[in-house]
């Protein structure tokens, strides 16, 4: 080949498979472009070269894959992204062994837990101020016991006096008003406390 | 890539690694083996692996270094003979694939097989599966102009053996 006719410094026919890869690979410029095409259109030996090459990159682009195989696949799904634990996959295996399918799982159902806690609530709740009630009562119930044991040391301390006219004294002038104020004998459950004193 | 583009990736992956595999080691059941821990070694690290190309071009390489180590074992050097590649049959072509020619992808997988494993490598990466040559380079573990210049050779080798095959464009 006439490399100088061509536009080739040296091996025309080398240069021009230069550029071919150049054009193969998408990165030839217009000058270089016309060169080739300029050299392959008069050697027959560069443009055979350029129809197997442009041949066997088609070829090699529609190349056709293999299937991996299903099991391989399958395997691959399981230590990963399937991946379960070894219980659980033991179980399943049996269970396909067995032609079973797996249990359906238990579906909590939001309502129902929603129902079981406000009934709980309520009910602490209600405990609660019942035990408040029951101590507030137990608490009346205490206060009158003392006061009747006010009354009672009064009345033993007139009993240890001697006589009748003593008595008659005490009644008259002691044990009446302290059972007048013993709060027990006067509405003494609902009245406050502190008015009493 | 969440659980959900890894099992998109594995699917639209999956030939592409066994197809690989299958050429560059010239036997199918190290190349199940090659694209199963492939594949399994993508979730371990796909926290770092986008999905698309990302996903492919990792696939590839993971693949490829699998293949070589299996290759290495074999007889020290990263070549390999005449595999098993006639036997991909069109039947077992992925659909969106199988419009290629059988005797033209049959001559040119005897073509590929006769090549030394690097040329084959470099064949299949770049032509077959388009990796860019900056990703070729880094499959193949060379500089830029060396993966150009072993592509190059790779091309005109297998021409040479399409030729001696009596294929013609």
């Amino acid at each position: 080949m006439n490399a100088a006719r061509d536009g080739f410094a040296g091996d025309g026919c080398g240069a021009a498979r230069g550029l071919l890869h150049a054009l193969w690979d998408g990165e030839i410029g217009d000058a270089d472009r016309r060169a080739l095409d300029a050299h392959l259109a008069r050697c027959a030996e560069c443009r055979a070269f350029a129809e197997r090459g442009g041949a066997l990159l088609a070829g090699l682009a529609a190349l056709p894959d293999p299937a991996l195989p299903d099991d391989a696949l399958a395997a691959v799904f399981a230590a990963t992204v399937d991946r379960r634990r070894p219980e659980e996959a033991r179980d399943s295996a049996a269970r396909e062994r067995r032609g079973m399918r797996a249990p359906a799982r238990r579906r909590v159902r939001p309502r129902i837990v929603l129902a079981f806690a406000s009934c709980a609530a309520a009910l602490v709740v209600a405990l609660v101020a019942a035990d408040g009630r029951r101590a507030a009562e137990r608490e009346r119930i205490r206060r009158a016991e003392a006061d009747a044991n006010i009354v009672f040391a009064i009345a033993r301390g007139a009993l240890a006096r001697s006589g009748a006219a003593a008595l008659d004294d005490a009644v008259g002038r002691g044990i009446a008003p302290a059972l007048r104020a013993a709060p027990i004998l006067n509405s003494a459950v609902d009245a406050p406390r502190g008015r009493r004193n | 890539m969440n659980d959900d583009a890894f099992r998109s990736a594995v699917l639209e992956h999956k030939d592409r690694v066994f197809g690989y595999a299958a050429r560059l080691l010239g036997d199918r059941e190290e190349a199940k083996d090659v694209a199963q821990e492939a594949l399994t070694r993508m979730w371990e690290r796909r926290e770092a692996i986008e999905g698309g190309d990302g996903a492919r071009f990792w696939l590839l390489r993971a693949a490829h270094n699998l293949c070589v180590d299996r290759l290495r074992r074999r007889g020290a050097r990263f070549e390999v003979g005449d595999g098993a590649l006639d036997e991909i049959e069109a039947g077992d072509c992925a659909p969106d694939r199988a419009a290629c020619g059988r005797e033209t992808a049959a001559a040119i997988e005897r073509a590929l097989a006769g090549l030394p494993a690097r040329d084959r490598a470099a064949l299949l990466l770049r032509e077959a599966h388009g990796l860019s040559y900056d990703e070729l380079a880094a499959t193949l573990g060379v500089p830029l102009g060396t993966a150009k210049a072993l592509l190059h050779r790779a091309r005109e080798k297998a021409q040479r053996a399409l030729l001696a095959a009596g294929v013609r464009p």
